[in-house]
């Protein structure tokens, strides 16, 4: 089957191509929304990070190849290990498979771009402000030192007082907002934007693993969030969610990260076993074994992934019977990995294998994820972790698991993919060098820390006591180490030069099986001129004559389209328009630089100059465009509907909920968990119980305000302007009563978010709410603002129902929210 | 309702039951621990209910998955295998609480 630009449609190849250029200047390198670019920026970027943390990691081998050196003094060494560690979860790993995603899922699935484009541009380069803060503590001289996971009270005010940890947790904040939108941005693509005919049985498992990793990071980060914030609150504003003398709890830290941190575990593990999924057949040139089970295994991993987190906690004294429980889910988690690593030996048994260098990483992911993962259940059973935990056993089982996981895919995918990325093969001699010094320079410089762990050397130690044989043990891991960054050289080398002068590869020089293959290498801009129907699981290696979807091409070279689908069978519903570059997504995410900085330096004024810009930015970016007003284009999204679903859109916001509600749980949750803690009644006797008066009147406000809102929203599907107008405004004012009315609340209190713990949770959760309340007016204003200058019409509104579903959203969490903060202490105090 | 709806639900039903299990679980032998409120049936009746539950979910899977496209009767293939992987799951939640006991 082949697709690429065939030389009988030139007008349509000129028009698709007049439509989807972005501007060839500086602005256009800025304003692009080419899923391909930011793709290819996320992974270059996410390069840079990796070799920074590697040479955190080399100063630290350095550091430990003889007993009792000083090339680094203890309080660097926390620096390096807790950056290294950071970097390469945060700023390599995840946005390096994002950017894998990015660039392949759109082609995968036999779209034109992201189903948010605009999104897609701010999450590039909210990643990259988020770490050129994080990385500002290098030259600000204030590493943080934590770890990565940084434990309170250890990371709390009384024992970090410097700002290290600052940059650390405003930093994550930050990063998360990127990697949120990440992951809607991708289960919207995936959901609605495959080409027709592609089911999700003829999905390919790389797809399928963005799916499972987006979701899990929708629902993984708010956790994070939730954790950091809280964190940045007890530090500078003095509240004391982590103080045990304020009635906090330190190990409330562990629960909220760990419910993040081991999900993430497989926000980066899932799409490199998408990769070795991808990679495996072709190089074994017979379909994968076993679709459905590895289809079944990723869907598990992460769904009960999200049930383990305990397992980090086994030493800090959860009730025995609970770590069994939370022992048993983790035991449990063994069975799809079992199915995974079971499917892909199949493959490979059955078929037979040419041996190029992306085979020859797949199979080294194998050997030594199956390492890991053997050492992991270990890890699950109590007495062997209370045993080593906090060991270089610990150490040697998270490399195996994530650098054999993740970066042994990773080169593999380099040496697969790079050929449609540039046009051009690596060197495949050079890249057997590649693999060979990885392959043994990682297992010399990670195998020895079983051993060194099991032998008791303890993790997170700058030096060690010499004349044992931790010796021995250590110096190997250093020289293997070192052997690590000889091959990431030649890889460079090998990158550098195949750029130039590699052999020119041709749309599809690995005879593969899935979309990617079917255009030309590098893709043109709009990726496919005609977008191609999917009649099997490998579209590439059906006899069959290729078909296309058929797309008037009037419609398609007029304006930037690709194919809405149904999200189970694919089924054409509509074309989607697709916006045109804005400059909208770099300046809100500058913007928002600007406020975390301003967070950082505790300079009140640039925090609120950051905010107004935030808001500005999203004002700019959801005013429509000359483009989409223009007469010259068609007006109605959904001309030709075939069977209409809901719109992208729709699922953006959806998602953007799911994840909102995913922080108000985390607090809630917080709430419930210290109230457990303490002793008699909840909120503490201190404190007097909630009025009800005010609150009620507040509450029939702001739920009330529901109703305009909802009648707006069905007044213009009629096409009614004026009812829109008149049901947005009134909406407005009940809401913004119901602010004025909390603020009332707030100058009764006799308690402050500094007085204890519960007045911590009290304003936090109350004000956070507020926070999402503000937000909602001021979309209600832009919409009020656009509906004056008649830009709503019965065929377009959109904006109107994805603003009110955020609006019944926030009305839906106070409810919850006046549950548990109000009635549950009439019935707990 | 919607055939779609149900498939869905059908997908979320064991996932749902498997992790309410588990901290539910977790919430019950905490209350014993540092409550002094031991409620054993408790947490059995959660395990069969989850049990109930994961069971009535691949019922109906089975017995929709012949009036669905191809994609939707994959889904319901993957989500019968995943109920049963998760019903193993709740049988080891009930084994760790009758054989491990104990606050510390
Ligand atoms: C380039 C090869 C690498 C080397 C030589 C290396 C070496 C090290 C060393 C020496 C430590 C500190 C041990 C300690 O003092 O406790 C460490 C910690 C860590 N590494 Fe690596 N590493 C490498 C790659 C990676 C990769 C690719 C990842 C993840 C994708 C990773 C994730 C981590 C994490 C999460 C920690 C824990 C940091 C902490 O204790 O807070 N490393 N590594
Ligand atoms: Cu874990």
């Amino acid at each position: 089957m082949r697709l690429a630009a065939d030389a009988g449609v030139p007008s349509l190849v000129r028009g698709l191509e007049r439509v989807w250029e972005s501007a060839h200047d500086e602005a256009g390198w800025v304003t692009t929304t080419d899923h391909k670019k930011i793709g290819a920026r996320y992974i270059a970027t996410a390069f840079v990070f990796f070799i920074l943390g590697g040479i955190e990691a080399l100063v630290m081998r350095a550091q430990l190849a003889l007993p009792g050196q000083a090339l680094v003094d203890p309080a660097t060494y926390d620096g390096l290990f807790t950056m290294h560690g950071t970097t390469m979860i945060f700023l390599f790993a995840t946005p390096m498979l994002s950017g894998f995603g990015n660039y392949l899922v759109p082609l995968m699935i036999g779209a034109r771009d992201m189903a948010f484009p605009r999104l897609n541009a701010f999450g590039y380069w909210v990643f990259v402000l988020a770490g050129l803060l994080m990385y500002l503590s290098f030259p600000a001289s204030s590493l943080p030192q934590n770890g990565w996971f940084a434990y309170t009270p250890l990371s709390g005010p009384a024992y970090s007082p410097e700002s290290g940890i600052d940059f650390w947790s405003l930093g994550l904040i930050f990063l998360g907002i990127a990697t949120t939108v990440g992951g809607i941005n991708f289960i919207v693509t995936i959901a609605k934007l495959r080409a027709p005919g592609m089911s999700v049985d003829r999905m390919p498992l790389f797809v399928w693993n963005i799916l499972v990793t987006a979701i899990a990071m929708v629902f993984a980060i708010p956790s994070l969030t939730v954790a950091a914030a809280l964190l940045e609150l007890d530090r500078y504003i003095g509240t004391h969610f982590y103080d045990p003398a304020g009635g906090g709890n330190p190990l409330l830290w562990q629960h909220l990260f760990w419910i993040f941190g081991h999900p993430d575990v497989y926000i980066i593990f899932m799409p490199a076993a998408g990769m070795v999924s991808s990679i495996l057949p072709v190089f074994v040139r017979r379909p994968i074994v076993g679709y459905p089970a590895l289809v079944l295994a990723s869907v598990l991993t992460i769904a009960i992934g999200f049930g383990v987190w305990a397992h980090h906690m086994f030493a800090v004294g959860l009730p025995v019977q609970a770590l069994g429980f939370f022992s048993a889910a983790s035991m449990l988690i063994a069975i799809p990995a079992g199915l995974q690593m079971a499917a892909w030996i199949a493959t490979i048994w059955a078929g037979r294998a040419l041996w190029s260098t992306a085979f020859l990483f797949a199979v080294g992911f194998i050997v030594l994820f199956l390492l890991g993962g053997l050492t992991g259940v270990m890890l699950g059973a109590l007495p062997f972790d209370w045993q080593v935990t906090d060991s270089y056993f610990v150490v040697a089982h998270f490399h195996y698991v994530l650098f054999g996981g993740m970066v042994f895919p990773l080169f593999g995918a380099f040496y697969y993919w790079f050929p449609k990325m540039s046009g051009r093969l690596l060197d495949e001699r050079l890249g057997v060098a590649n693999f060979v010094t990885m392959f043994v320079g990682f297992n010399l410089a990670f195998f020895p820390m079983h051993i060194a762990g099991m032998l008791g050397m303890p993790r997170r130690v700058y030096t060690y006591p010499g004349g044992s044989a931790l010796d021995a043990l250590n110096l190997l891991s250093t020289a293997g180490s070192f052997l690590i960054a000889v091959s990431v050289v030649i890889f460079i080398a090998n990158w550098a030069w195949a750029s130039r002068r590699g052999h020119v590869a041709g749309a599809d020089p690995w005879a593969s099986n899935t979309l990617e293959w079917a255009t030309a290498s590098p893709p043109p801009v709009y990726n496919f001129d005609r977008i191609p129907m999917v009649r099997s699981r490998d579209p590439l290696w059906d006899k069959r004559t290729p078909r296309t979807a058929s797309e008037p091409a009037d419609l398609a070279t007029s304006r930037r389209q690709t194919f809405g689908t149904s999200p189970i069978e694919a089924r054409a519903e509509t074309y989607l328009r697709m916006p045109m570059d804005s400059l909208a997504p770099a300046l809100a995410a500058a913007a928002l630089f600007v406020l975390f900085a301003g967070l950082l330096l505790k300079f009140l004024v640039v925090v609120a100059l950051g905010a107004v810009l935030v808001i500005a930015a999203v004002v700019l970016w959801l005013w429509p465009t000359r483009e989409v007003r223009g007469a010259h284009l068609p007006i109605d999204d959904a001309p030709r509907a075939i069977e209409p679903g809901r719109a992208p859109g729709w699922w953006g916001v959806a998602l953007l909920v799911g994840t909102d509600a995913t922080m108000f749980v985390a607090l809630l949750a917080s709430y419930f968990y210290l109230g457990f803690a303490a002793n008699a009644s909840w909120p503490p006797p201190e404190i007097e119980r909630p009025k009800l008066l005010m609150p009620l009147i507040g509450s029939a406000l702001l739920l009330g305000s529901s109703a305009p809102i909802a009648w707006a929203e069905r007044a213009i599907a009629r096409g009614d302007r004026t009812r829109l107008l008149i049901g947005l405004v009134v909406g407005w004012l009940m809401s913004a009563a119901f602010l004025t009315v909390q603020g009332f609340e707030y100058l009764q209190k006799t308690f402050a978010p500094q007085t204890n713990a519960y007045g911590s949770l009290f304003f936090t959760i109350t004000s956070f709410h507020g926070l999402h309340v503000v937000s909602a007016l001021v979309l209600v204003a832009v919409l009020v603002a656009r509906g004056l200058r008649g830009q709503f019409s019965r065929d377009r509104h959109l904006a109107v129902q994805n603003v009110a579903l955020w609006w019944h959203f926030v009305g839906g969490a106070w409810v919850a929210i006046f549950a548990a903060l109000y009635l549950s202490a009439q019935v707990l105090r | 309702m919607n055939r779609d709806r149900l498939l869905w639900l059908c997908v979320a039903t064991p996932i749902t039951a498997w992790a309410a299990q588990l901290l539910l679980a977790y919430f019950l032998a905490s209350l014993a621990c540092f409550k002094g409120i031991a409620l054993p049936v408790a947490s059995h009746l959660v395990t069969v209910a989850a049990l109930i539950a994961t069971v009535g979910a691949l019922l109906v899977t089975r017995r929709i998955r012949s009036d669905l496209g191809a994609g939707g009767a994959f889904l319901a293939s993957v989500s019968a295998l995943g109920a049963a992987v998760l019903l193993v799951g709740i049988a080891l939640g009930e084994l760790a609480l009758l054989f491990v006991r104990g606050c510390a």
